[in-house]
Formats: C-alpha cells, sequence, structure tokens
C-alpha cells in the first residue's frame, strides 16, 4: 500500500516532523498497524500524544538501533550516552515509548530508572528524585519500625 | 471460550513434561513450550485487563484518584452514551468556569500527571491550558471534584506529597512495573523516603513475588522427592537451594536435614498458602494492611536466627552478612528461575494432586503474567484473594473429600499436607492449630 513512498512522515503534537525510513518504522506494530490501516493518500502519521523534543530522542534511537554494522559495544555506548538525561525527560520518553508499544526502550529506561534507585541509601533516593521527607519525626519512626531488618 | 474445554489439552501436553522430569533432566521442547504459552496468554490476556483497574486500585490506599477517576470516567462515559450532546456542552461549560477558578488559586503551579498515560484513553479531550494538555484525565478529575464539592481535601492533601517528584509523574502501572525489580531491600529504602512512595511500596503483589523462589523450591522439592513420609532430604538454607533449582539433576545430593529442619519448612508452606488465601482478610473481615510485606519481614528475621543459631561464634558477623546479602537479591535473577522450569514443576504439581489442579491452573496462568505482559504474578491471585465466597464450594468439597478417607493425606507429600493445612484454615487459629500438627 505504501510502497510508492519509502518515507514515513510522523507528525508530533507541536507540529514537528520526522521522516522516517519504512523500514525503521514498521519493526514498531504500532506505526505498522496504522500504515495498513489508514488509506495512503496521507502519508503522514499524526502522534497526538509526543511533542517534538521527545520524539528527536526516539527517533535517534530507533535510527541508531535499526542501523545495519554496529557492533554490540557501539550499541552500548550509545544507549548510555542517550540515557543520560534528566528524570522528567527520561519519563517523557517512558511514556512516548509506552504510547508507541517499544519494548526494547521501555526496558531500556525501567533498567535506568532502576540503576537510580538502586542499592542507594534513603537520603540519596531523596537528593536525586527531588522528594521532600513528608513524614513528621514520629512517623518516620514508626515506618522505620515496621521495616526493620533483624540484625541491622 | 470455555476454559475446561481447554483444559484437558493442556493436561495432556503435561505428560511430556512430566517424562521429562522424571528421567530428571529438565530439557523442555522450545516449541512445545512455546505453543503453550501462547495458548495460556491468549487466555490469561482476556482478563488481565481488567485485572490491571484493580491493581491500580489497590496500589495506593493514600491515592484516592485512582478510583476516583474511575468514577470520572464512567461519568463521562455515560454521559457520551446517551448522545445529550447539549447536556454535555453545557457540563464542560460549567467545568471549565470552575476549572479558571482553580488555575487562579493555584497560580502557575502545575498539576502532576499521575494518570497521564490513562488519560489517553479518556473519551473527552480538552485542549485548553496547553502545559496540562498532557493530563485531561487529572484535569477532568479535579473539576469534577470541584462539581461534587467533596474532594477538595483531596486537592489540596495530595499533590502536595505526589508533586515534589519527578517519581510522582510516573504512571502508577509504570512505577509499579519498575519498582516490581526491586530487591526487597531497595524496597524497604523506598518505603522510607516519603509517604506516596511508601504506599507504592508496599503493594502486596511486590512483595508476593519476593516470596516466589521459595514456594517454587519447596514444590519442585515435593514433587521430585516429596512423597516417601518421614523422608527429610531438604535443608533450611535456601541459599543453597534455590541455586540448585537451575541444576535439578543435583537435587538428590542435598543432605538430609534434621526432623526439626523440616518441620520448619512445612510451617511456611502452609503459611504461604494460608497468605495466599487469606492474605488480604483478617478474622474480622478488614483488609490486613501489608500482610506479604510483614510476612516477609517476619521470614527473614526466622531465617536469619536460624541461620545464625548453629554457627561458630567468631563468625557469627560473616553468617549475619552473609544471610542479609540475600535481601539485596532482586526478585527476578534470571527469567529461567520465573520461565520455563517454573511452568514445568507447576503443571507437573497440579498432575500430583489432581484434587488441587484448579488452583495449581490458577498459579500455572499466572506465570505466564510477568514474561509477556509485564504483569505481576499477582493478578491471577488476586482473583483467588478478593472473591474467596466463589472459591468456597470448591473447597467445601475437598475437605468432604479429604474428611471421608480413613487418612486424608495419604499419598501426598509433606508438602502437600502443608499446602492443604494452610489453604483450608479458615482464620489464624486454625491455622495455628492446624500447625501443630504439621
Amino acid at each position: 500500500m505504501m510502497s510508492l513512498g519509502k518515507l514515513i512522515t510522523l507528525k508530533t503534537n507541536d507540529n514537528e516532523e520526522f521522516k522516517l525510513d519504512k523500514t525503521v518504522a514498521v519493526k514498531l506494530e504500532i506505526i505498522k498497524n496504522i500504515v495498513q490501516d489508514v488509506d495512503c493518500t496521507s502519508n503522514v502519521i499524526p502522534l497526538p500524544n509526543i511533542d517534538g523534543k521527545t520524539m528527536t530522542k526516539v527517533v535517534k534511537y530507533w535510527k541508531k538501533h535499526s542501523e545495519e554494522g554496529v557492533t554490540e559495544v557501539q550499541l552500548k555506548n550509545f544507549d548510555q550516552d542517550f540515557l543520560k538525561m534528566s528524570h522528567s525527560e527520561l519519563h517523557d520518553v517512558h511514556l512516548a515509548a509506552k504510547y508507541l508499544d517499544d519494548n526494547q526502550l521501555k526496558e531500556v529506561i525501567i533498567q535506568e530508572f532502576l540503576d537510580r534507585i538502586k542499592g542507594k541509601p534513603i537520603e540519596e533516593i531523596r537528593e536525586v528524585f527531588g522528594i521532600v521527607n513528608d513524614y513528621t519525626p514520629e512517623e518516620e519512626e514508626e515506618v522505620r519500625r515496621e521495616n526493620a531488618w533483624a540484625f541491622e | 471460550m470455555s476454559l475446561s474445554g481447554r483444559r484437558r489439552s493442556v493436561t495432556g501436553q503435561t505428560s511430556t513434561y512430566i517424562f521429562d522430569l522424571l528421567g530428571y533432566s529438565l530439557v523442555i521442547s522450545d516449541d512445545e513450550d512455546e505453543s503453550l504459552a501462547q495458548f495460556l496468554e491468549s487466555e490469561v490476556l482476556a482478563f488481565s485487563d481488567q485485572d490491571e483497574w484493580k491493581q491500580l486500585e489497590v496500589e495506593d490506599d493514600n491515592d484516592k484518584f485512582g478510583v476516583e477517576e474511575d468514577h470520572v470516567t464512567e461519568k463521562l462515559r455515560d454521559v457520551k452514551d446517551e448522545g445529550k450532546e447539549a447536556a454535555r456542552e453545557e457540563e464542560e461549560e460549567n467545568r471549565g468556569a470552575k476549572w479558571m477558578k482553580f488555575e487562579e488559586k493555584r497560580g502557575e503551579k502545575k498539576v502532576n500527571a499521575l494518570l497521564s498515560s490513562q488519560s489517553l484513553a479518556l473519551p473527552i479531550e480538552f485542549k485548553d491550558a496547553g502545559e496540562c494538555a498532557s493530563s485531561p484525565a487529572k484535569m477532568c478529575e479535579t473539576r469534577m471534584g470541584k462539581c461534587n464539592g467533596a474532594s477538595t481535601n483531596n486537592i489540596r492533601r495530595a499533590p502536595r506529597s505526589i508533586e515534589t517528584s519527578i517519581l510522582s509523574k510516573i504512571p502508577p502501572e509504570l512505577l509499579h512495573h519498575i519498582l516490581k525489580f526491586l530487591s526487597s531491600e531497595d524496597l524497604v529504602a523506598c518505603s522510607l523516603v516519603c509517604k506516596f512512595l511508601n504506599g507504592v511500596a508496599s503493594d502486596e503483589s511486590l512483595w508476593r513475588q519476593l516470596h516466589w523462589p521459595t514456594l517454587l523450591l519447596l514444590i519442585q522439592l515435593e514433587i521430585l522427592l516429596g512423597s516417601p513420609q518421614g523422608r527429610a532430604p531438604m535443608t533450611t538454607n535456601t541459599e543453597s537451594v534455590v541455586s540448585q533449582l537451575e541444576t535439578p539433576a543435583e537435587l538428590t545430593a542435598i543432605e538430609s536435614a534434621s526432623v526439626e529442619e523440616n518441620q520448619m519448612l512445612r510451617h511456611v508452606m502452609a503459611q504461604l498458602w494460608y497468605c495466599l488465601r487469606w492474605g488480604l482478610v483478617l478474622p474480622t473481615k478488614k483488609p490486613r494492611e501489608c500482610a506479604w510485606k510483614k510476612f516477609y519481614i517476619k521470614r527473614d528475621a526466622d531465617d536469619m536466627v536460624e541461620f545464625v543459631r548453629n554457627c561458630p561464634t567468631e563468625l557469627k558477623e560473616y553468617y549475619i552478612q552473609m544471610q542479609a546479602a540475600k535481601r539485596s537479591q532482586t526478585p527476578l535473577p534470571s527469567q529461567s528461575l520465573f520461565g520455563k522450569k517454573a511452568k514445568v514443576l507447576v503443571i507437573m504439581w497440579s498432575m500430583v494432586m489432581p484434587a488441587l489442579e484448579r488452583h495449581a491452573l490458577t498459579i500455572k496462568l499466572a506465570m505466564y503474567l510477568p514474561e509477556k505482559t509485564g504483569n505481576v504474578h499477582g493478578h491471577c491471585f488476586d482473583s483467588i484473594l478478593l472473591s474467596p465466597d466463589e472459591m468456597e464450594p470448591d473447597v467445601d468439597q475437598q475437605q468432604a473429600g479429604t474428611t471421608d478417607e480413613a487418612e486424608p493425606f495419604m499419598g501426598s507429600g509433606l508438602f502437600a499436607r502443608a499446602y492443604l493445612l494452610g489453604y483450608n484454615c479458615n482464620d489464624e487459629k486454625e491455622l495455628k492449630a492446624a500447625l501443630r500438627f504439621c
């Protein structure tokens, strides 16, 4: 159906357009389905839930991961760089990945979130995520008691 | 789709697994397993979605938004279904006005998009207030709250704690999905960070899944070594035995344990099953708070005492450290532990104890959730736990069946007995009484 143009255009909610190679785009179930369902006269697929900034990142990730001849190490390095973003950006990308049903990207991001929590003391978690302690001292004592490990 | 009809075919397939396992070789045909997985998945997915709503509601008791949003969505749908366009417009206008007031009051403060992902499903979209566009669910919910004049408290109270953090922007189900991969130690740390996280991190299903290694281990031991009564083929050192799960062929080499140790394991088993059935209900019929979490921490303490008791005094420090290291073990150390072998084990178990096949089938189905849909084992168990009434006839049947025989547990292994004891108890008193005989 879409064989005429090899490029698929994705349009985000702030009217930014992304031209993607069809082979890259149809890796995603959701885009594949849209491409199959929507008539081919309008080649633009609207993405009402994603803004341009986030989409730029997602597209960057897709492109890198669908390149040919990229070694595992290169991909790993790319992922590391890719994930160096603020929490809110990470969250936006996560939502976008969820909306686009991209499991690979979702997993990568969840792993990143996990790494930011894992093995850290309480104060550090608060600091990293900018959480204000809303316990009163008594409450905190109570929760601490409830969650106490033996021999600690 | 009739489950019972398809069930027969599943049991048919399982004979292959049994054969494999009896030869102590856990070689599983990938194709078969795949097809089985697909079938079960198709069965499970049908109701996993509904469960997700339940899950969300349970997720955070403090967070009344989850429930309220349901309410709102329902209302909005009603409006839509009736097709009263005029009424709808009016209502929208009305809400719009209220919203303006609300926004003034809040100033530039942004309402966090706690429920933004669900907003995709909302029938009505609001196009105003650009920066809030990502959270129409929340917006209309707060508006609704204004209209009802009921949830002003919520507006003031809840956002304060959730507004403070980026984590709170993550929709509940995603946050839950993230926390799922944390170890018990990290979950406890999260609990202490703030109230909001405490609510999320104390979620029952998170802690329930932390019990899985033990449960699977017990099931496996039951199947492979179970039946001869009085035989005591296991140790209390779960650490070493859990790793045995990866290489079941070596299980025969496990040293014998004392009668005492065996008894303790059976206690754990009975308690686990008791929790599975009644974990959320107290004798007073009130929801028990964080039963699984408390149970986990209690068991951890018990294990620790048991583990340290017999160690040489000079090595005590190291023993404690070793035991404590278990807390940082993530709940899903490898897919294989919760993957094929686990499935096979439970399927086998259901064959060993046909009377309990129904329950085992539920467990079996639950096994597929984490891998395929990213949901927690909990969902299927919730269906057991949340509807104990439904289960009653079945349980009665079991009891009737077992009391008919002179020796009710004849032929079953140690843990089959523990299962029955734990599962059939109606309250904690009964459980305690039952444990005396176990």
